[in-house]
């Protein structure tokens, strides 16, 4: 069997106020997997995402494809993990949206024509072309959504983690984020609350509560445990309920008011 | 969320819009230098200077009125520096001024001064209102950091024309949410939350910039910034160049 492209073993955070966020996190990803990272508030997603490039390191080993995450590798571990924060805002940085997403192929020194190339690319993929020389604060937050992930895609990365990526969006940029993640074949490692998102774009999903990871398997087996989701703050996706036609009004209406004729 | 701009009118297109960036830095440059260095008895220098700039603010097609408003709106600056200078400056006294125990004598060479101080300041702003808003303020930056003004000052040039609006969008919506939960507050209370508002947008504003420092890591930054430029200095530019050089030298000569 392959090595998993992502591995980490035993991986512990404690901020520097004493806030315990990774409590000794084993996992593996496989190459070409789509993994959803689902968990309540404050369980630990952003911190466990910000392990996978080497930004926060403390105790415990993270290797992607094989390479261990230490100072002297961080440069082409950063090439190869693209990180997407939560917040565009953070993520874009630069005056215009053309230096914003060069940024990071100019980072790597590429030739000036394969930036530009990248460039265009990255931003066609995500339908944002024509804002290529517009200001990142005169754009709309569907917008700076979208481009933050071109950001990274035009540095070509192998594995793609997001971070809350449709926190925001209305349904129908939320539908066009899907369909480009399902089209793109990189590793993604997604952080979400977005459950039925996970149902459609995730081959496994891993529950990560206090810092552990208390579950990791296929989707519609842990998404359906209603036990396992409820007792970590989340809930069974409506999708996969299997009472769900019982919440069709009608139906309520009937199992509440039962037919009069019985009652006379 | 406002779309708020710095240079309204940076986005006409005319002679001087055209032009390459840093050709626009190194002549207004030049405008401002042969006005500070223009001696103070040469009244018609300075209305040909004042001519020269009302010139290209008519090529630049940028509203005169607008170029009044911001001009004399930095002006009580000038003038709260001017103000001092005809009391301190010794020479014939025309006048003395005379405040309780104080008397301040008014000197010729002061008053000079004074009018030499205003009138280079008001000259000298023109310039740099011309060439704010006849040049994208990206490019500015760009060009400014090609003429090799050191890449740190021109980075936090930039970064602050990125989040001066996400600062004060986060300020407008603290603004109204305290405004949603207050009740006719005023006097000291409203002191107490607005100073409370302004230590919260501190700390927020620090985090968000540790955010984007990690933000820059994750995609490859480990120190220097680097950008890609596509310009060219065309004939058009160096034809720009020599002409205005041969207009400043042609005034600063006829005053002689």
């Amino acid at each position: 069997m392959e090595r998993p492209i992502v591995e980490l073993n035993n991986v512990r955070f404690t901020y520097p106020d004493g806030t315990p966020a990774l409590a000794g996190v084993d996992l593996c990803v496989a190459r070409g997997q789509t993994l959803g990272l689902i968990g309540p508030n404050g369980a630990g997603k952003s911190t466990l995402l910000l392990h996978l490039n080497g930004i926060l390191k403390q105790h415990g080993s993270v290797r992607i494809s094989g390479m261990e995450v230490v100072d002297r590798n961080l440069s082409s571990i950063r090439g190869k993990v693209g990180l997407v924060f939560q917040d565009p805002d953070a993520q874009l940085f630069m005056p215009t949206v053309f230096d914003d997403v060069a940024f990071g192929p100019v980072n790597m020194q590429l030739p000036k024509v394969a930036v530009q190339e990248a460039v265009v690319n990255a931003l066609e993929l995500v339908d944002m072309l024509p804002a290529m020389k517009r200001s990142s604060h005169h754009l709309s937050f569907g917008e700076k959504k979208r481009i933050s992930i071109a950001t990274v895609l035009s540095m070509n990365p192998e594995i793609l983690v997001l971070d809350e990526p449709t926190s925001n969006l209305d349904p129908k940029h939320r539908r066009g984020l899907i369909e480009l993640l399902k089209e793109l074949p990189v590793t993604k490692i997604i952080a979400t609350h977005d459950l039925e998102f996970v149902i459609e774009i995730c081959d496994c999903v891993a529950v990560l509560d206090r810092g552990k990871i208390i579950a990791q398997g296929d989707v519609v087996n842990i998404l359906s445990d209603k036990r396992l989701l409820e007792a970590h703050g989340l809930e069974v996706p409506h999708s996969l309920r299997k009472d769900a036609h019982r919440h069709i009004p009608g139906a309520i209406e009937k199992s509440l008011h039962p037919p009069l004729e019985r009652i006379q | 969320m406002r779309h708020a701009f710095l240079d309204e009118y940076s986005r006409l297109d005319s002679i001087l819009h055209r032009r390459d960036p840093r050709v626009k830095i190194g002549v207004f440059f030049a405008c401002i230098l042969f006005i500070v260095l223009t001696p103070p008895e040469q009244m018609r220098s300075f209305f040909l200077y004042f001519l020269l700039l009302s010139g290209l603010m008519a090529l630049s097609r940028i509203p005169a009125v607008f170029v009044l408003r911001k001009s004399l709106e930095l002006m009580p600056i000038v003038f709260c520096i001017a103000a001092f200078i005809p009391f301190y400056k010794p020479g014939v006294v025309i006048f003395t001024l005379n405040a309780g125990f104080i008397r301040l004598p008014l000197t010729h060479t002061g008053l000079m001064l004074m009018w030499n101080v205003i009138v280079k300041a008001y000259l000298s702003i023109l310039c740099s209102i011309l060439l704010v808003n006849t040049a994208d303020f990206v490019d500015l930056l760009k060009g400014f950091e090609r003429l090799r003004i050191p890449r740190l000052v021109v980075m936090i040039v930039s970064f602050m024309y990125r989040y001066l609006f996400v600062i004060e969008d986060e300020l407008e919506r603290m603004q109204v949410a305290r405004m949603s939960r207050s009740v006719r507050r005023s006097g000291w209370g409203l002191i107490k939350t607005l100073s409370n508002i302004v230590g919260v947008l501190f700390i927020r504003s620090y985090e968000k910039a540790e955010k984007v420092y990690l933000a820059m890591c994750c995609r490859g930054y480990t120190g220097p910034i680097r950008t890609l430029h596509a310009w060219r200095i065309t004939k058009n530019d160096i034809y720009f160049c020599a002409f205005m050089l041969i207009i400043l030298m042609t005034i600063r000569m006829s005053g002689v």
